[in-house]
C-alpha cells in the first residue's frame, strides 16, 4: 500500500529532528507494511499491533527497496543440523533482491548475514496517527 | 611432515593375501594381482623420503570403484593390517592413513576403532563414492574419527570419472585421465560444500579434514559462492551458524605438492585466512621427477600450515636426527 505524502506541522523539536505525522495507525492493518514518503525518503512501516515500526525503505546490500511488495515475515532461526525453527513471526523483512533479512525493530541483518543494518526510526502512535522523529532537513 | 605418499606394492595386492581370512583370499586369489596399488616400494621411502621428517602414507587403492562393499571392506581390513605391521616397523618417522571402505561406515569405525589409537597411525583415508559426505550414513565414520582424534582425508583414487560407484564428474564422462584430473578439484568443492552446508562441523565440533590431491586454487572461489549464497538461503540450512568460510578456516586443511599451487588462493581476499591451511604433500610414487624431494617445498613460506594442528598431537615428531 502506498502512503500518502503528508504535509503536517510538526509536534515538537527535540535537537534538530522533528516529530513528523506521516500516516493513520488504521491507514494499514496489523502485520502489515505500508510504505510513505517524507521527504525525498521513502521510509516503510510495519504495523505489529499497536506498535508502528520504522525503517528507510532501502536495503544497505545494493539498494533495493526492502518494501516492495513485502509483508513482515518470520524466519528459520538458527537450529541444530536437521531441525527447523521457525520464530521472530511478523518481525522480518526479507530483502525481494538477494533475500537478506533483517530485523524491523533494530533494523539490524539477523544471524550475522552482513554487519550493516537498516536507518531506522523512532515512531509514537498518537491518538490513532503514527509520528516519525527524523532530522528536520529530512521532513 | 609430507603428508602425502603412496605407498607401491609389487604384484597387485598379493602381498594383503596372507592377512585375509581364507575366504577371502581364496575369493581374491585370482584378481588380486590386477588390483593396482601403485606407489614406492618401502625400501625407497627409507632411503630418500625420511630426511625432511614424517612421512604419511596413503594407500591408492581403487576400492571406491567396487560395487561389493564387504569385498571393499577386507581389502581396506587387509591393507591396514598389512602396513601397520610391515611398513611402520620400519622406522617411527612412517605414520599411514587408515584406508577405511566408503560402501560400509560401519566396518569404518571398525577398523577405526582396531587402529585408531596406533601411534603411527596418523589420519583416516575415506575415497569417495557418488554419496556426498553430508549424508547421515557417514555419521558413525566422523563420530569414530574424532573421537581417535584423526582427521579425515580425502585423495582422489583415480575412479573418479570413470567407473560407477564412485563419484561422477560434473559435466559428463571424459575420454582421458588428463581430462578427468583437470577436473577432480569439483570433488572437493562438492564435498566441502556438503560437508559444511549438512552441518557435519556442527555435529562434529572437532572433525578436521584434510583434502590431499586437489590443490588449493579450488577453494576460494567456492567460499566466496557458499558466503554469498548463505546471506540468502541461510533459511534452507540454519543450523549453519556462520558465514560457511568460517567452517573452512577452522577444520579444513589441503596439502600442496608445490609452492606455486597457492598462488591463486594468495591473490584472493580470503588469503590471509588460508595461511596456514596448506600442508607439504608430496604424492611421492617413486618416480624421480616427483617436487621437492628435499623437503625444501616444506619449508616454503606459503606452505605454511602445521600438521600438528591438522594431524594428532605427536604425528610431527620425532624430528629428523
Amino acid at each position: 500500500v502506498q502512503g500518502p505524502a503528508t504535509q503536517e506541522p510538526t509536534v515538537d523539536t527535540p535537537r534538530g529532528r522533528t516529530w513528523q505525522r506521516v500516516c493513520g495507525l488504521g491507514d494499514f492493518g496489523d502485520s502489515s507494511t505500508l510504505v510513505v514518503q517524507v521527504g525525498h525518503r521513502s521510509i516503510g512501516l510495519v504495523r505489529l499491533g499497536d506498535s508502528v515500526h520504522a525503517m528507510l525503505n532501502q536495503c544497505p546490500h545494493q539498494g533495493a527497496p526492502l518494501f516492495k511488495g513485502a509483508l513482515p515475515n518470520g524466519t528459520m532461526l538458527p537450529s541444530e543440523p536437521d531441525e527447523l525453527l521457525y520464530g521472530l513471526d511478523g518481525s522480518v523483512i526479507r530483502c525481494p533482491l538477494h533475500g537478506w533479512e533483517f530485523d524491523v525493530t533494530s533494523g539490524a541483518a539477523l544471524f550475522g548475514i552482513c554487519n550493516k543494518r537498516v536507518v531506522t526510526y523512532p515512531v509514537e502512535v498518537r491518538e490513532g496517527e503514527v509520528y516519525l522523529l527524523i532530522a528536520q532537513r529530512e521532513a | 611432515v609430507d603428508c602425502d605418499v603412496h605407498p607401491g606394492l609389487r604384484d597387485g595386492i598379493r602381498p594383503l593375501l596372507p592377512y585375509m581370512t581364507d575366504p577371502w583370499r581364496e575369493r581374491l586369489a585370482t584378481l588380486a594381482p590386477q588390483v593396482e596399488c601403485l606407489g614406492a616400494p618401502l625400501d625407497d621411502i627409507v632411503e630418500n623420503r625420511l630426511a625432511s621428517g614424517p612421512v604419511v602414507l596413503v594407500p591408492q587403492l581403487r576400492i571406491n570403484s567396487w560395487s561389493d562393499a564387504l569385498q571393499a571392506s577386507a581389502v581396506a581390513a587387509a591393507a591396514n593390517d598389512y602396513f601397520i605391521a610391515e611398513w611402520l616397523p620400519a622406522d617411527e618417522r612412517i605414520k599411514l592413513a587408515l584406508l577405511l571402505p566408503p560402501q560400509a561406515p560401519h566396518h569404518a569405525v571398525e577398523e577405526i576403532e582396531k587402529h585408531g589409537s596406533h601411534p603411527q597411525v596418523a589420519a583416516v583415508l575415506l575415497p569417495l563414492l557418488s554419496s556426498l559426505l553430508g549424508e547421515h550414513a557417514y555419521y558413525p565414520l566422523f563420530a569414530a574419527a574424532e573421537k581417535a582424534e584423526l582427521p579425515v582425508m580425502i585423495h582422489p583414487t583415480g575412479a573418479e570419472g570413470l567407473y560407477a560407484g564412485a563419484p561422477a564428474l560434473a559435466g559428463g564422462y571424459n575420454f582421458t585421465a588428463n581430462e578427468r584430473r583437470v577436473l577432480m578439484p569439483q570433488l572437493a568443492q562438492a564435498t566441502l560444500n556438503s560437508l559444511i552446508l549438512q552441518g557435519v562441523f556442527e555435529r562434529f565440533s572437532r572433525l578436521r579434514i584434510v583434502f590431499s590431491g586437489f590443490g588449493v586454487g579450488w577453494l576460494p572461489p567456492l567460499l566466496w559462492r557458499m558466503d554469498m549464497d548463505w546471506r540468502r538461503l541461510r533459511i534452507e540450512t540454519p543450523w549453519v551458524k556462520k558465514p560457511p568460510s568460517e567452517y573452512a578456516f577452522d577444520r579444513v586443511w589441503m596439502t600442496v605438492d608445490r609452492p606455486e599451487a597457492d598462488g591463486l588462493a594468495a591473490r584472493t581476499k580470503f588469503a590471509p585466512r588460508l595461511h596456514g591451511r596448506t600442508l607439504y604433500g608430496s604424492h611421492y610414487d617413486g618416480r624421480p621427477a616427483a617436487v621437492g624431494a628435499n623437503g625444501s617445498v616444506a619449508e616454503h613460506p606459503t606452505v605454511a600450515g602445521s600438521a600438528a594442528d591438522a594431524f594428532r598431537p605427536g604425528l610431527a615428531l620425532p624430528e629428523p636426527g
